[in-house]
């Protein structure tokens, strides 16, 4: 919405109506005997001139008053607390909905700091990251969403190894204000690593953690201790109703320093009155040229404008803020047969490095990561943090994955889950096609869904072995097995739509394909974008400008009778 | 008698001799010795007029028309209109006293009973003929002290006022800048009416500025600027303007002269009164 940045600068024009019939100087008066003759005489030249005057006052206060439209924005990289959020996965938490109600909590806690960056670490027979740190909160949520309680193991409850391991979020955080909050519902059954290696740690970090016990076996006094030798707090919610409460105060208690993290954006329009007010200060000028008179404060108000309408301002550190366009999914095959080492160093490798070559050709996508094999792991839904996204590629580690052939349509099916209703996304597949069984079907549905497909063929003709360990992987009649690629996949790449990208080494072909998606669908407004707050001065000539105009500078002549 | 006075009759007296002496201020026709012009005869006519040499000549009868010898009165009418204060250093209201006087003067000198008559808006002053000469020093007097701003002359008023208070024929003369539109019709009808015209080169031609225009008759003020088209155009207004009033006074056989306040006024005026016929 268009508004005034200084509505108060209207004050000035009844102060100009004012001025107009009281505070010019007594002008040298003139009697005539008959001041119809003149009125006819001057037609409507001298009222003409006094409505210009009038049009440039009011254009020039509304210059002043700074037509402006703000876009409050907030800016994600910008550090204010970093919190990790360590949640008890662990079975037991499915017992009266806790887990649930544990889920809707932080996800109601995560939407309220929204200038926070957030981890998200689940534990439950080990640690595991769900969400590095990130500023990207609808990401967090996505996961969050898609958390299942066992995720990682729910037998036991890795407690302490959590707090060791949820004390590495934060590298590379500054250390102010670190926040932990740990929610569980049991105690340490793990025992591998000792509370005080895990305090020591998260201590040396510098973490604040507040812990949260959830249920009635949690042990009270280790949790207590925790929070009270690292400057948190402990909370007990016994009734899981009592949660929301909690983060409600650790909210309250913590509160983000939000001002210095919004930016306004602030679209000066200015620059339309005072162009059509320098418009109107020529025409004056023209008259006053015309009259040999007066010629001398509208050339100055006129310059003044013109200094104003350049646009003066003090320009502020600059701020670099991602923009983000839309979204772009990647789906990284991570069936046995990518381990194939026909291309360097295997298929996987070779993908994962296509990928982080892709990351540095992007500017303005949203980038989500799948992987998939006879399932699909949600690594990172859309993002525009693409360091997060790096990460996360780096840290994927294929021995964890249980796989095996590739369901393609349960790609699909995930993948259309992520994207924004009633758009087309594109789908960028990283495989040999392995598994594909009707590519024709495959497009269709990939059609069906809003996907276009864009494929990376991740193996060579010619084919490979795949290593099992010191042998190789044999099929159920006990054949070597031998993979190819696929032309299936190309094939149904071409009729989603979409383009087939060989595998090639050097990293052209990945720059080129991320221009075409880029200009496919990164048409929303984008680009990494240099912010400067910038302190308009335009109103120090315009002030100077409506000064000279409005003061009176008339000089007595000594014509005339009194 | 004051100084200011005495000049006017000195220069009055002089222009009088300058011109030829012993007239009235009348045009009438009438009995008398000054000889005006040959005319047909009609049957109206007196026989005892007929010119008989001129018949003789022309086979035509012819009668001479006398301009009336008889004392008539002559009245001065001092309109007086806030535009008269303008004028530097000598007003028009000035130069319209001093005309008042140098005619009550030269009236006096003829031997005619002079009055004089002041009107803006309403009657300010009437002084019946008569041929004291302090009559025409008080008049004077009260021209000179009679406020000008803020009033104009409402002819509508003027003429009834004025035909009720002539009884006789009169010669008027008509003193005012006649700045504004003016019908003297009625007045032409019956009596000889002169109009002198005071104005000021300031009516005319307008400095060039940006002023605080005050109406002198209505006191009414605006803020005008005073470029060169506007200048330009007011001088061709007046122009206009006073070309209608001479179209009027000529259909109404009135005669009129203009006289600004730079000039040698009494002079003029008794060319005027001379040129009469």
């Amino acid at each position: 919405m268009i508004h005034f940045a200084f509505p108060w600068a209207f004050a000035l024009l009844p102060l100009y109506w004012f001025c107009e019939r009281r505070c010019t100087p007594p002008r040298p008066s003139l009697s005539v005997a008959n001041l119809e003759f003149l009125q006819r005489a001057a037609g409507r030249v001298g009222s003409r001139e006094r409505w210009i005057r009038r049009l440039v006052v009011l254009l020039i206060v509304t210059a002043l008053a700074d037509p402006v439209v703000t876009r409050e924005r907030t800016l994600h990289n910008a550090r204010g607390y970093s919190v990790a959020l360590l949640l008890d996965a662990s079975f037991s938490m499915r017992e009266g909905q806790r887990f649930a109600t544990a889920k809707r909590v932080l996800a109601d806690f995560i939407r309220r700091r929204p200038t926070d960056r957030m981890a998200l670490e689940v534990f439950g027979d080990r640690a595991r990251l769900a969400a590095p740190m990130s500023y990207d909160k609808q990401g967090l949520l996505t996961i969050l969403h898609y958390l299942q309680s066992g995720a990682a193991g729910g037998r036991d409850t890795a407690l302490y190894e959590a707090l060791f391991s949820g004390a590495k979020l934060f590298a590379g955080e500054p250390r102010k204000n670190r926040l932990m909050i740990l929610l569980t519902d049991g105690i340490d059954t793990v025992g591998n690593l000792p509370l005080s290696a895990a305090l020591a740690r998260v201590k040396k970090e510098g973490i604040r953690v507040y812990t949260i016990g959830v249920g009635d076996d949690f042990r009270r006094g280790v949790l207590e201790r925790i929070a009270r030798e690292s400057g948190g707090k402990f909370y007990d919610a016994s009734r899981p109703e009592a949660l929301a409460k909690i983060y409600a105060a650790i909210d309250r208690q913590e509160k983000s320093p939000i001002e210095t993290l919004r930016i306004t954006r602030s679209r000066h329009y200015y620059r339309i009155p005072l162009g059509i007010a320098v418009l109107l200060l020529l025409l004056l000028l023209g008259l006053k040229i015309r009259q040999r008179q007066g010629i001398v404060p509208v050339a100055l108000t006129l310059l003044l404008s013109l200094i104003a309408l350049y646009g003066p301002s003090l320009s502020g550190r600059p701020i670099t803020v991602q923009r983000s366009g839309g979204d772009l999914l990647v789906a990284l095959d991570v069936s046995r047969s990518m381990e194939a080492r026909d291309l360097y160093p295997d298929r996987f490798r070779f993908a994962l490095h296509k990928f982080e070559r892709l990351l540095t050709s992007l500017h303005r996508m949203r980038v989500g990561l799948l992987l998939f094999a006879d399932r699909v792991w949600l690594v990172a839904p859309p993002t525009g943090d693409y360091a997060v996204l790096r990460k996360l590629a780096a840290g994927i580690d294929l021995r964890r994955l249980e796989r095996g052939r590739s369901d393609w349509p349960a790609l699909i099916e995930a993948a259309s889950k992520l994207g924004d209703e009633g758009k087309v996304h594109p789908l960028l597949i990283f495989s040999d096609g392995e598994g594909i069984d009707d590519p024709q079907r495959l497009a269709r549905q990939a059609r069906k869904k809003r996907l276009r497909l864009y494929g990376y063929g991740t193996a060579t003709q010619t084919g490979a072995t795949i290593p099992d360990g010191e042998k190789l992987l044999r099929d159920g009649k006990g054949d070597v097995v031998v993979t190819r690629l696929d032309p299936a996949f190309a094939e149904a790449v071409r009729l989603s739509g979409g383009r087939f990208f060989g595998a090639r080494n050097d990293d052209g072909d990945v720059r080129r394909l991320a221009r075409e998606i880029e200009k496919e669908y990164g048409a929303a407004v984008g680009g990494e974008e240099t912010l400067r707050q910038r302190t308009e001065l335009f109103w120090v000539p315009l002030g100077l400008a409506l000064l000279v105009f409005i003061f009176p500078w008339r000089r007595r002549r000594g014509v005339g009778s009194a | 008698m004051e100084k200011r006075l005495r000049e006017i009759l000195l220069k009055t007296q002089r222009h009088l001799l300058l011109e030829r002496r012993g007239e009235h201020l009348s045009r009438f026709a009438g009995e008398g010795l000054d000889f005006r012009e040959l005319r047909p005869y009609t049957l109206e006519d007196d026989i005892r007029h007929l010119n008989w040499r001129s018949m003789a000549r022309s086979l035509q009868p012819a009668v001479n028309v006398f301009n009336e010898s008889r004392q008539i009165n002559v009245v001065r009418v001092y309109l007086n209109s806030g535009g008269l204060a303008i004028g530097r250093p000598r007003s028009k209201g000035d130069l319209a006293a001093e005309i008042l006087a140098a005619l009550g003067f030269a009236a006096l000198l003829g031997e005619d009973p002079t009055g004089a008559l002041f009107f803006d808006q309403k009657l300010r002053a009437w002084s019946p003929p008569s041929r004291e000469r302090f009559a025409i020093e008080r008049d004077d007097a009260f021209a000179r002290s009679l406020a000008s701003a803020g009033r104009s002359v409402d002819y509508d008023a003027l003429i009834p006022a004025l035909l009720s208070r002539l009884k006789r024929r009169s010669v008027l003369y008509l003193i005012g800048d006649f700045m504004q539109p003016a019908d003297l019709g009625a007045l032409a009808q019956r009596h000889e009416v002169n109009v002198l015209i005071v104005r000021d080169r300031l009516d005319e031609e307008l400095p060039e500025g940006e002023y605080s225009v005050i109406d002198a008759g209505s006191g009414r003020r605006r803020e005008l600027l005073l470029d060169g088209a506007t200048r330009r155009r007011y001088r061709r207004i007046v122009r206009e303007h006073d070309a209608t009033l001479a179209e009027t006074f000529r259909r109404r056989r009135i005669r009129w002269e203009k006289i600004y306040t730079h000039e040698e006024a009494i002079g003029k005026l008794i060319r005027f009164t001379r040129r009469g016929g």
